[in-house]
C-alpha cells in the first residue's frame, strides 16, 4: 500500500520481495550465509559464523531495502506514466524471478529451515478458541506499525509531500517537492515492512513457500482496496479481519454442518477476499470515466490480421506433418504449445483487444477442465457433450467474473481478477465434488467410433491422433478471434479499449462490450482446460495461480495485443516447443527459465510493450518512425517475421 | 528596476505542432504583468513554458537571471530548478491536494518552520480564516482559488504566475484579489504575471499589457492605454464580424 | 408533433460536489436549426452537452428528445436515438484507421454479431461512411490512422464520426479549437451545410465569431445559467453578455 501512494504501482511481487528477505533471514540464521538474487553474481557470501536475531535482522532490514530501492529505481520507475497493463506485467515479472530465485538457491527442502521463533509461545483462551500470543503480538505490531505511518503521514511533512506527490503530481512540482525522491524513500520504506512482516508470519505459521508466501499479497491487497488505498487504519483492520475471519472460516466450516459438502472446506477461507474485494469494489466504481480521468498511454498496437487463410494452410499443414512424423515427446511439446497459445489467446481478445487485465484465464481453462472430468465420471456424459457444457459453464463463469469489469478497469481489475483465480482455484479444484485434491482420471474422448486419446495403451508413448484434434480446435479458434478483429465487433472491442467515453458516445454499450469480451475469452480458455484435461491426468496444482501469472506472463511477452503474439506465448510456455528444442523436461517447468522469463518480462515491460511481435514489427520498420510506418509499410514487414499471420 | 523573467523570441508547443510563436515577455520587479487573449490563444501555454512543464522549441528565457533548460528530458528537474529559484505559479487547474487539508496545503509550499509566510498568506484571504482544518476538495470553488493562490504566495516567490484566477469566482471577490495582488507587488516587489478574463478588472491593476492572438502578441503597452481601446479588446474576444 | 421541438431542455442542473455546474437551464433546439452555446471559461457548456449526452447525471431537470423522455438514458441510448456528439479534445480511436473508426459508429451491436462475425467476417461497409467522410471534406483519407492526419483534419474526422450515424441532433463541443483562419472557414460552411441535410445542430465554441456567423440561436452560459438569448445581432450587443466577458472595462 505504501508502495502505492508512492507511485501508483499495485506491486504484485511486493510479498513476493518479502518471502525473499524471509528466505534469507532464515538462512542467515541458520548459516551464517547471505544469499544474494540477483542472477550472475555469486550465490552467497558469508557475513557472521552464528548471526543473533538482531544481526540477522539487521542484514534482512537492508537487504529489502536495497531490493525495493534496486525495483524502483530499475523498474517502475520507468513506468509512473505507463498503461497498467505493462505495471501489472512488470510486478508479476518480478514475482516469477523472485519465486524462481528462491527455488534455485535455496535447498528444495526449503520446509526445512529453521523457522526459529522470534515472539514468545503461550496462548490465551477468547470466547473459547485458543489464541496464541505470537499472534496476538504479531496483531499489535501491525496495528502498532499502521498508527507510526498514520502518524507519519498525517502529521510530518514527509508524509504531507507523500500524500501530495501521490494525488498530484504537478501539484507537487510547482511547490518544489520532489516526487521521484519521496517515491524513492517510500519504496524502500515499504520493501522492508514486506520483509519484516514475513520474517514474522514465518516464525508465528511455522510456514514459508515461494508460492503461496508470495500470493500473500492477495488477501493483502484485497484490505488495501478496502481502505480505499489512502487509509492506513482502515486497511490494517480491514486486513485482520479478513485474516480473522479467514481463521474463523477455517475453525467452523471444519466442524459445523450446514455448509453444503461439495463446497471445499479449506477452500472457503482462500475464497474469501475475492468477496470483499468485489464487494468493496463495486460499490465504488463508475461506469464511465469522468472526463478529467487522467489519460494513460497507449497500449500496445494491435495489428489487423491478413493472409488467413494462406498462413492457416501453412501453419496447420506444418504442424500436422510434425505431429505425424515426429517422435512422441515432440508431439507432446507441439500438443502442449497448442493449448497454451488457444489459453493465451483468451487472454490476447480480453486483455489485448478490449484492454481488461484478467488473471484468472488460466483458472477458467482449470475450471472447464474439472469440470468435464466430473461430467465424465460421475454422471456419465459422453465425450461430445461433456466438454460442451463444460466450456459453457466455464463462459457463463466467466460472465460473473467480468461483470465488476463494469465498474472498475486497469490495476484494480486485475487484482479482482487474481481474486477470482485464488477463489476458483480454492473452491472449486479442492472440492470434492469435482474431484478433491486427488487427480482426476479422464475417460479417453471418441468421436464416431474414433479413438482421440492421448496416450496409446500402456505405453509412454503420445498418439498423433490427439495431436490432429487439438490442432483442429485451436486452428478454428485462431480463424473465429481472426474473423471477428477484422469485422465491427472486434473493431468496437478496439473501440472501448482505446476510449471507453467515446465508444460510449458512437453508440456502443460498453458494459455488455466487456462482458462480451469475457465471454468469449473465457469461452476460449475453457476450451484450452478441456484439451488439457484430455491431454492426461489433472491436478489442481496444474491450474494454480502461478501458472496465470506464467501464462500472462509469455502473452506478454509475445505480444498482448496480436493473434501471432499468442501462438508466440504457445511456443515460449515452458514445457511447450521451446523447452523441448532447449533441452528441457517436457511437460515440466524450470526454475532459471521462471527466473529468466521474469526478468525478460520485467525488460519487456519497461522497453517494448508490444512484445515480440511488435519488436520485429519495429525493427522492420525503422526505429523512430512506428506511427508513419504502420500504415506505409502496410505488407512489407510481414517478412520481418516468417510465419506471421498478421501485417500491421 | 530589475527584471525578474525575460523571453527572446520563445517558440513553444505539444507534440511538434507549434503553439506559440516568436514571443517576447518581460516582466520586472514590483510589476503586474496581464496576458490577455481569447481561450486557445496560447496564454496558459506560455506559463506552463515558464514553469518548466512544457519545453520551448526556440528562443530564450531567463528566469530569475538564470536561463532555463530546454531539454525534452528531465522536465522533472527543470521545474523544480525553476521552483526553487523562486517562482510560484498557480496553474489553471490549481493543482491542489485535496485530500489534504487547507492548512497542509499552505504549509507544504513554505519553507520549512516558516510559520510566518504561512500566517501571511492565508491572511490575505480571511474567507479561508475558518476552512483551514477542512480538505481542498470540500472547498468551493472560489475558496479553492483562494487556497492555491494562498500556496503559492507562501513559498515567498519573487515572481508569481497566476492561470486564469477570477475563473468562477464572483465579480467582487475576484476584484479583491486583484487589488490584494497590486498590494503584494508593490510591498514586496515580487514580479507578477497573470493571465486573465476578467480583462476589464486586471487592466485597472497591471502596468503592462500583452494581447496574443492564435499564439503571436497583436497588441503590447500599458495597461492604461489598452483600458482606453475597448474597441480592441472587444473585436479580440467576440469577434469582429 | 410538428411544433414540438426537436430537444427540449427544461431547468436541467447538474451538481458536482454540492457545486452546480449547470443551474436551471432552459432552451430548445427545432429541426434543421443551428444553435449556439457560448460563454466565459467554466461556464458550464462542456457539462451542458456531457448532461445532454448522457455522461453525467442531471440532478434536476427534463430533457426530451422527439417528445420522448430521455432523463435517465445511458450515453449509448441515446445515441442510438439520434443524438450524437463530439469531444473537446477530439478522441478517435487511435488503433483504429478513419474508416474503422466510422464502421464503430455506423453499425450497432446485436447479441449474436460476435457468433456472426467469428464465421463470417464482415467489414461493416456502409454508404454512410462514404457520405460521412464526404461531408466533412475527407473523402480517399479513410485508410489514414488518426495519428497521420493533421490536428484540423482530426476535429473533421471526429464530426464524420459523429455524422455517419445520420444523426438527427448533433452536439459538438469545441470544434474549431486549433483550426487556423482557413480551416474554421470551412467548417463554418460545411455545418451550414448540415441542417438541410436533416441534422440539427447544437454548437460550441470559443471562437464567437463561427458561433455568431453559423447559428440563427445563440444562448450564453454564465455560472451555469443562461444570462442571454436570441439572434447574433441581439446577443452580441447585449450588455449582460459583454460584461460576462470583459467584466466592466469602463473606469467605474
Amino acid at each position: 500500500m505504501l508502495t502505492h501512494r508512492a507511485s501508483g504501482v499495485i506491486n504484485f511481487a511486493h510479498a513476493a520481495l518479502g518471502m525473499y528477505v524471509a528466505y534469507a533471514y532464515y538462512k542467515l540464521r541458520q548459516t551464517g550465509e547471505l544469499v544474494l538474487p540477483i542472477l550472475g553474481l555469486p550465490d552467497r557470501v558469508k557475513i557472521v559464523d552464528a548471526p543473533t536475531v538482531f544481526t540477522a535482522m539487521s542484514v534482512a532490514v537492508a537487504l529489502s531495502a536495497v531490493l525495493g530501492l534496486l525495483v524502483y529505481l530499475l523498474v517502475f520507475r520507468w513506468l509512473r506514466t505507463a498503461p497498467a497493463l505493462a505495471r501489472v506485467v512488470a510486478s508479476l515479472g518480478l514475482l516469477l524471478y523472485f519465486v524462481a530465485i528462491v527455488k534455485l538457491r535455496f535447498d528444495r527442502s526449503a520446509g526445512q529451515l529453521p523457522l526459529g521463533a522470534i515472539l514468545p509461545a503461550g496462548s490465551v483462551t477468547v470466547s473459547g478458541v485458543a489464541v496464541p500470543y505470537n499472534r496476538l503480538i504479531l496483531a499489535a505490531i501491525a496495528l502498532a506499525v499502521a498508527t507510526v505511518l498514520a502518524v507519519v503521514f498525517k502529521f510530518t511533512r514527509f508524509g504531507m509531500a507523500t500524500r501530495a506527490a501521490a494525488e498530484n503530481e504537478k501539484g507537487a512540482l510547482i511547490v518544489g517537492h520532489s516526487p521521484d525522491k519521496l517515491a524513492v524513500v517510500n519504496w524502500t520504506v515499504a520493501s522492508v515492512l514486506a520483509g519484516v512482516s514475513v520474517i514474522f508470519i514465518a516464525s508465528v505459521t511455522k510456514q514459508l513457500d515461494p508460492l503461496s508466501t508470495s500470493l500473500l499479497v492477495v488477501p493483502a491487497l484485497a484490505a488495501v482496496l478496502v481502505g480505499g488505498l489512502r487509509s492506513f487504519f482502515v486497511t490494517s483492520f480491514a486486513a485482520l479481519t479478513i485474516g480473522m475471519l479467514q481463521a474463523g472460516l477455517l475453525n467452523y466450516s471444519t466442524r459445523s454442518t450446514w455448509i453444503p459438502s461439495w463446497l471445499p472446506r479449506s477452500g472457503l477461507n482462500h475464497a474469501l477476499p475475492f468477496l470483499v474485494i468485489v464487494i468493496a469494489l463495486t460499490v465504488r466504481g463508475a461506469s464511465l470515466p469522468g472526463r478529467h480521468e487522467i489519460r494513460e498511454s497507449r497500449l500496445p498496437f494491435s495489428p489487423r490480421p491478413r493472409h488467413v487463410v494462406p498462413v492457416t494452410v501453412v501453419g496447420v499443414g506444418l504442424t500436422a506433418a510434425g505431429l505425424l512424423t515426429l517422435d512422441s515427446q515432440w508431439r507432446l511439446a507441439i500438443v502442449v504449445s497448442l493449448i497454451a497459445s488457444l489459453i493465451a489467446l483468451s487472454s490476447v481478445v480480453l486483455t489485448g483487444y478490449v484492454g481488461q487485465i484478467s488473471l484468472a484465464q488460466y483458472a477458467f481453462a482449470g475450471l472447464a477442465g474439472f469440470v468435464t472430468a466430473k461430467l465424465t465420471e460421475a454422471r456419465g456424459i459422453p465425450f461430445p457433450w461433456a466438454p460442451l457444457i463444460a466450456v459453457a459453464l466455464t463462459t457463463l463463469c466467466g460472465v460473473l467474473v467480468g461483470l465488476p469489469a463494469a465498474r472498475v478497469r486497469g490495476l484494480v481489475l486485475a487484482v479482482v481478477t487474481v481474486g477470482a483465480a485464488v477463489a476458483i482455484e480454492n473452491l472449486a479444484f479442492k472440492s470434492e465434488a469435482l474431484g478433491g485434491l486427488g487427480r482426476v482420471q479422464i475417460d479417453r474422448p471418441e468421436l464416431f467410433g474414433l479413438d482421440l486419446g492421448f496416450s496409446a495403451k500402456g505405453a509412454d508413448n503420445f498418439r498423433a491422433e490427439f495431436g490432429i484434434f487439438v490442432l483442429i480446435v485451436v486452428a478454428c479458434s485462431f480463424i473465429a478471434i481472426a474473423n471477428l478483429r477484422r469485422s465491427p465487433t472486434g473493431l468496437r472491442w478496439l473501440a472501448v479499449r482505446a476510449n471507453e467515453r467515446a465508444a460510449a458516445a458512437c453508440g456502443i454499450n460498453v458494459t455488455s462490450m466487456k462482458l462480451e469480451a469475457f465471454a468469449v475469452s473465457s469461452m476460449l480458455a475453457g476450451m484450452g482446460g478441456v484439451l488439457l484435461a484430455y491431454r492426461g491426468s489433472l491436478a489442481p496444482e496444474s491450474f494454480a495461480v502461478f501458472g496465470a501469472l506464467a501464462l500472462l506472463a509469455v502473452t506478454y511477452l509475445g505480444g498482448i495485443a496480436s493473434i501471432t503474439g499468442a501462438l508466440l506465448a504457445g511456443v515460449l510456455f515452458s514445457g511447450g516447443i521451446l523447452t523441448h528444442v532447449s533441452g528441457g523436461t517436457t511437460g515440466g517447468t524450470s526454475d532459471t527459465a521462471f527466473a529468466v522469463s521474469g526478468l525478460a518480462l520485467v525488460i519487456a515491460a519497461v522497453r517494448t510493450p508490444d512484445g515480440v511481435v511488435g519488436f520485429f514489427r519495429r525493427r522492420g520498420a525503422g526505429a523512430g518512425m512506428r506511427l508513419r510506418a504502420r500504415a506505409a509499410t502496410g505488407d512489407g514487414d510481414s517478412s520481418a517475421m516468417a510465419g506471421s499471420v498478421e501485417a500491421r | 528596476m530589475s527584471t525578474l523573467l525575460e523571453l527572446r523570441g520563445v517558440e513553444t508547443g505539444y507534440h511538434g505542432v507549434p503553439v506559440v510563436h516568436d514571443l517576447d515577455l518581460t516582466v520586472g520587479e514590483g510589476e503586474v504583468v496581464a496576458l490577455l487573449g481569447a481561450n486557445g490563444a496560447g496564454k496558459t501555454t506560455v506559463l506552463n513554458t515558464i514553469a518548466g512543464l512544457v519545453p520551448r522549441t526556440g528562443g530564450s528565457l531567463s528566469v530569475l537571471g538564470a536561463p532555463v533548460s530546454s531539454r525534452q528530458r528531465g522536465a522533472q528537474r527543470r521545474t523544480l530548478d525553476v521552483v526553487r529559484r523562486g517562482v510560484g505559479y498557480v496553474p489553471e487547474d490549481r493543482a491542489l491536494f485535496y485530500d489534504l487539508t487547507a492548512i497542509e496545503n499552505v504549509r507544504l509550499a513554505a519553507a520549512r518552520r516558516d510559520r510566518a509566510a504561512v500566517a501571511a498568506a492565508l491572511d490575505l484571504f480571511p474567507a479561508l480564516a475558518p476552512l483551514t482544518g477542512r480538505a481542498a476538495g470540500l472547498l468551493s470553488g472560489g475558496e479553492q482559488q483562494m487556497l492555491a493562490v494562498a500556496r503559492a504566495l507562501a513559498a515567498r516567490p519573487r515572481l508569481l504566475m497566476i492561470d486564469e484566477m477570477s475563473l468562477g469566482l464572483a465579480p467582487i471577490i475576484a476584484e479583491r484579489l486583484l487589488a490584494s495582488i497590486r498590494k503584494i507587488a508593490d510591498d514586496t516587489g515580487t514580479g507578477i504575471l497573470l493571465v486573465e478574463q476578467q480583462v476589464g478588472a486586471v487592466l485597472r491593476v497591471a502596468d503592462r499589457a500583452y494581447l496574443l492572438r492564435r499564439g503571436r502578441v497583436v497588441v503590447e503597452g500599458r495597461a492604461a492605454d489598452l483600458r482606453a481601446r475597448p474597441d480592441l479588446l472587444a473585436s479580440s474576444y467576440l469577434g469582429s464580424g | 408533433m410538428s411544433n414540438e421541438p426537436l430537444l427540449d431542455v427544461s431547468l436541467l442542473s447538474v451538481t458536482f460536489g454540492g457545486v452546480r455546474a449547470v443551474d436551471d437551464v432552459s432552451f430548445a433546439v427545432g429541426e434543421s436549426e443551428l444553435v449556439g452555446l457560448i460563454g466565459p471559461n467554466g461556464a458550464g457548456k462542456t457539462t451542458c452537452i456531457d448532461a445532454l449526452s448522457g455522461f453525467v447525471p442531471n440532478a434536476a431537470g427534463r430533457v426530451t428528445f422527439e417528445g420522448r423522455d430521455i432523463s435517465n438514458w445511458p450515453a449509448h441510448r441515446r445515441a442510438r436515438a439520434g443524438i450524437v456528439r463530439t469531444f473537446q479534445s477530439v478522441e478517435l480511436f487511435e488503433d483504429l484507421t478513419l474508416n474503422e473508426n466510422l464502421v464503430v459508429a455506423a453499425t450497432d451491436a446485436k447479441w449474436w454479431s460476435p457468433l456472426a462475425d467469428a464465421v463470417w467476417p464482415r467489414r461493416g461497409w456502409s454508404d454512410d461512411i462514404e457520405w460521412a467522410l464526404e461531408a466533412v471534406g475527407l473523402q480517399g483519407k479513410g485508410e489514414l490512422f488518426p495519428t497521420e492526419l493533421a490536428p484540423g483534419s482530426s476535429r473533421l474526422a471526429a464530426l464524420a464520426r459523429a455524422l455517419v450515424r445520420r444523426p438527427r441532433l448533433i452536439l459538438l463541443d469545441e470544434p474549431a479549437a486549433g483550426l487556423n483562419t482557413y480551416e474554421t472557414e470551412m467548417l463554418a460552411d460545411r455545418l451550414r451545410a448540415l441542417p438541410p441535410l436533416g441534422v440539427s445542430v447544437l454548437l460550441i465554441d470559443h471562437d464567437t465569431s463561427l458561433v455568431f456567423g453559423t447559428c440563427g440561436t445563440v444562448h450564453v452560459l454564465d455560472f451555469g445559467r443562461v444570462i442571454s438569448s436570441g439572434p447574433p445581432a441581439v446577443v452580441r450587443a447585449d450588455p449582460a453578455v459583454i460584461e460576462a466577458y470583459l467584466g466592466t472595462v469602463t473606469e467605474p
